[in-house]
């Protein structure tokens, strides 16, 4: 399992590498002048000459992509092309509120997901599967930003429970992770549903009950379980969603995170910020995918004989 | 299945109540009793992040409101638009007009404790001086020299009328000299000002706290404490503003106009931006090069239409192409009229009866799509067939302001300091290809005009010399103006002192509550 997880581990290098290669590219290539970004339209000739001299956009690109990575491998990861700070400082003032958002959005789907999906296949064709496939529904075909606003209208200015701007205490997230994970919280519901609607019907599960198991037991012991592969994968699938989703609940909601900057960073065409942010995006999701990986091993003991562990 | 319908029927009514709201209107819940205390705390509301603190390293609307309370410069632009001593207590300006001696304020503490200098004077103005993004207001400038303890001298390339606005700005703002030679990096993000407020945490992308300077030299701040609060989304903002969260909201969507006027618990100020949208022109390439089409296609455009398209209608149509708030605008000078009659008939006598091709270049903000759409409809009307060039913002900037690959274009200004003369740049021959002069335009009676304008001490003279300077732009149609929009603020109802500015001249030391 451990030899497992450092292959896996190491296999991102040539991820990271190609991916960075591709942004680079994609960012040297593109028409646009950061320094023209920088010092405004009405910028003279010379001083713009100056600037490109001074951040040393009059190399070769491949020089520059050279550079750029020997120093990131150094920890180094640059300067801020529009904002003139070290861009190792500006991603991980605002990582961290944004892995917050996702961490509490999938946790807020998780506990509400799940059970609902239960209750739902359990209770097959009732009124509350009905609620919550209606409700899944709805909750996926409402965008984002309107949800989110309309919950500002309501919780915030309304009723004056939460506040509606910042991230200075707990509250401050209720609204945000509710509208980030309403979309993948009413697939986690479906997902719940229809694997277990699918186990139900297995013959292991006819014989558990033939064997007297009580239902508790059959659900959560024999069903639940064996639901779980696909739920997990989609748990794991959402987290990259929600990490781009985030980049308009943090503006809806007024967060500092890492979504708005990347939004900027693009037009200013202010590589090193762009090339940090997409590579620590990667490695998250890289690292979820690990972490699917292995909780499907503990759930899984097919999947952990395979390992060899 | 028919209870399924009536189900459904319950939870979609559910939901309309629960978006539209007819629950208990908020009015009791604010009624917690008189509060006798005096609040001293102020959170404002900013639309975007200001990357670095430092007033020689960016030029932008949102920085200045944060830099009017961190810094002062020598001189203070009120936020009616009049000057009055800042820094210095009182300045000569020689009589060639090429020499500004100041006599410094003394006492003034800086945030750090240290006494100001004519050592930090005279080094904060060399930054600015030096500084590549500040070229709209310190290209007169020559140098700054210590005479005494007490007293720096300013020496001007040229005469320059406009000199006293520019230094106002907040832009040449006095700075720590030791704390920027200390490390010039660090200093972005922990400035060291003389002003009312200094800067006590700054959580990127979320807020600057700001608290009040005890010994400012005129005395410490009513409101204790402040807060800038960054707020991306307009919407988001006027909701909090609503409900409290924000106490005064720096430029609130244009959309949002009529719900923040109608609001009894809100004040609502705006005035006119000092700057203006206009239609850039190419008048090197051909047939723009001819004035008669240029004029056509000035009589042809409706720019009451271009303005709502752009700014929900906000804002005030352009005669001449300065900021109307801007020294030497003249009041008597009138823009073409929308006459599709007239603009046909120049296109017949340069030749062109049946109109010609042309591309207009715009990015997608809306700002200036939308505008561009209506001008092309315009256009076709006096059978001009123009195509929209829709490229991103930076590759706008590049083939319109570097390369002049352009035809028409949607462009907007502001002015940098209040006085005509900032347009020097835009017409002047000599500028061509230097940044600003894009419009390929080199008229000599023109030049003559700008040359004396910028040189003249007469403020007489320099009207005259102005109104005729609007006057042949709209003859020639070199570029013509559309609007200016409008600088708006909101606060809630109990702040007192809350003014507009056309430049984002926000003084919290001059609030309270």
């Amino acid at each position: 399992m451990t030899r497992y997880i450092i292959k896996r581990i190491l296999a991102m290098i040539p991820v990271l590498l190609g991916i960075s290669f591709v942004i680079f590219t994609i960012m040297s290539l593109t028409p646009g002048d950061p320094a023209l970004a920088i010092l405004g339209k009405d910028a003279t000739p010379e001083a713009l000459e100056l600037l490109r001299e001074d951040m040393g956009l009059n190399e070769h690109f491949l020089l520059r992509y050279a550079k750029y990575m020997t120093n990131a491998f150094r920890g180094d990861f640059g300067i801020s092309y529009s904002t003139r700070t070290p861009v190792f400082d500006e991603v991980f003032s605002r990582y961290p509120n944004t892995l917050k958002l996702s961490f509490f959005s999938i946790i807020f789907m998780v506990v509400l997901g799940i059970p609902i999906g239960i209750v739902s296949a359990v209770k097959k064709y009732s009124l509350i599967d009905s609620i919550s496939m209606i409700g899944a529904l709805l909750l996926t075909s409402i965008p984002g930003f309107w949800l989110g606003l309309m919950l500002i209208l309501q919780l915030s200015l309304k009723y004056r429970l939460l506040p509606a701007i910042g991230i200075d205490s707990w509250k401050n997230y209720i609204m945000p992770c509710i509208t980030l994970g309403a979309a993948d919280l009413a697939i986690l519901v479906r997902i719940t549903r229809s694997n277990m609607l699918e186990i139900v019907r297995q013959d292991y599960i006819r014989t558990a009950r033939a064997k007297g198991a009580g239902k508790m037991r059959v659900i959560f012991k024999h069903t639940l379980r064996n639901a779980m592969l696909p739920i997990v994968t989609t748990i794991g699938l959402c987290f990259g969603s929600l990490l781009s989703g985030a980049i308009i609940v943090e503006s809806v909601f007024g967060m500092p995170g890492v979504g708005t900057m990347i939004i900027n960073a693009i037009r200013a065409k202010d590589t090193p910020l762009v090339m940090a942010s997409v590579l620590f995006f990667t490695i998250i999701i890289g690292l979820i995918n690990l972490i699917v990986d292995i909780i499907y091993a503990i759930i899984d003991p097919r999947v952990r004989s395979s390992y060899g562990g | 299945m028919r209870k399924k319908t009536v189900f459904m029927v319950c939870f979609l009514l559910a939901l309309t109540l629960f978006t539209t709201g007819c629950g208990k209107e908020k009015a009791d819940l604010e009624s917690k009793g008189t509060e006798t205390i005096i609040k001293d705390s102020l959170v404002f509301g900013m639309p975007a992040e200001v990357q670095t603190l430092d007033p020689a390293k960016i030029y932008s609307f949102r920085a200045w409101s944060v830099f009017n309370q961190i810094y002062e410069p020598l001189i203070k632009s009120c936020s009616d638009g009049t000057l009055e001593p800042g820094l210095a207590e009182s300045w000569d300006i020689s009589d060639d007009g090429t020499e500004v001696v100041f006599h410094l304020r003394q006492g003034v503490k800086f945030h750090n404790g240290e006494t100001m200098t004519a050592d930090d004077v005279a080094f904060s103005l060399n930054r600015a001086i030096e500084s590549p993004n500040l070229t709209s207001i310190n290209s007169a400038m020559d140098k700054a020299e210590i005479i005494d303890d007490g007293t720096v001298k300013l020496t001007l390339k040229y005469p320059f009328s406009a000199i006293e606005s520019c230094v106002g700005h907040a832009n040449m703002s006095i700075v720590n000299k030791k704390a920027v030679e200390d490390d010039p990096e660090k200093f972005e993000r922990n400035p060291v000002g003389t002003g009312p407020y200094y800067l006590a945490d700054w959580k990127t992308g979320d807020k600057y706290v700001f608290e009040s300077f005890k010994d400012y030299w005129k005395g410490e701040a009513e409101i204790k404490h402040l807060t800038f609060k960054i707020v991306l989304d307009g919407n988001t903002a006027i909701i909090a503003l609503e409900n409290g969260e924000i106490d005064i909201l720096d430029a609130p969507p244009a959309s949002e106009r009529n719900r923040l006027v109608n609001n009894n618990d809100i004040q609502y100020h705006e005035t006119e931006m000092s700057g203006s949208f206009y239609i850039a022109i190419n008048n090197q390439r051909s047939p723009l090069s001819d004035p008669k089409v240029r004029r056509a296609i000035s009589y042809g455009i409706d720019k009451e239409a271009m303005m709502i398209a752009a700014s929900d209608g906000v804002g005030a149509i352009l005669d001449c192409f300065p900021a109307k708030a801007a020294f030497g605008y003249p009041d008597d000078v009138k823009g073409n009229p929308h006459d599709p009659e007239k603009a046909k008939q120049l296109l017949t006598e340069s030749g062109y009866p049946d109109g010609f091709d042309i591309s207009i270049i715009t990015d997608t903000d809306p700002k200036y799509y939308k505008p561009s759409e209506v001008l092309q409809d315009s256009l076709k009307k006096i059978g001009i067939n123009a195509e929209l060039d829709v490229v991103d913002l930076n590759q706008t900037l590049i083939r319109v302001r570097q390369e002049r690959d352009f035809e028409l274009h949607i462009d907007g200004t502001s002015a940098p300091y209040l006085d005509c003369n900032y347009i020097y740049g835009f017409f002047h021959g000599d500028q061509i290809g230097k940044g600003q002069n894009y419009f390929g335009c080199d008229n000599k009676e023109l030049n003559d005009l700008l040359d004396r304008g910028r040189v003249s001490q007469d403020s007489e003279e320099r009207k005259t010399i102005y109104k005729r300077v609007c006057e042949i732009i709209n003859e020639e149609a070199i570029a013509i103006p559309i609007y200016s929009g409008m600088q708006a603020v909101a606060a809630t109802k109990d702040l007192k002192g809350v003014q507009p500015n056309p430049m984002a001249r926000y003084y919290i030391y001059d609030y309270s509550w």
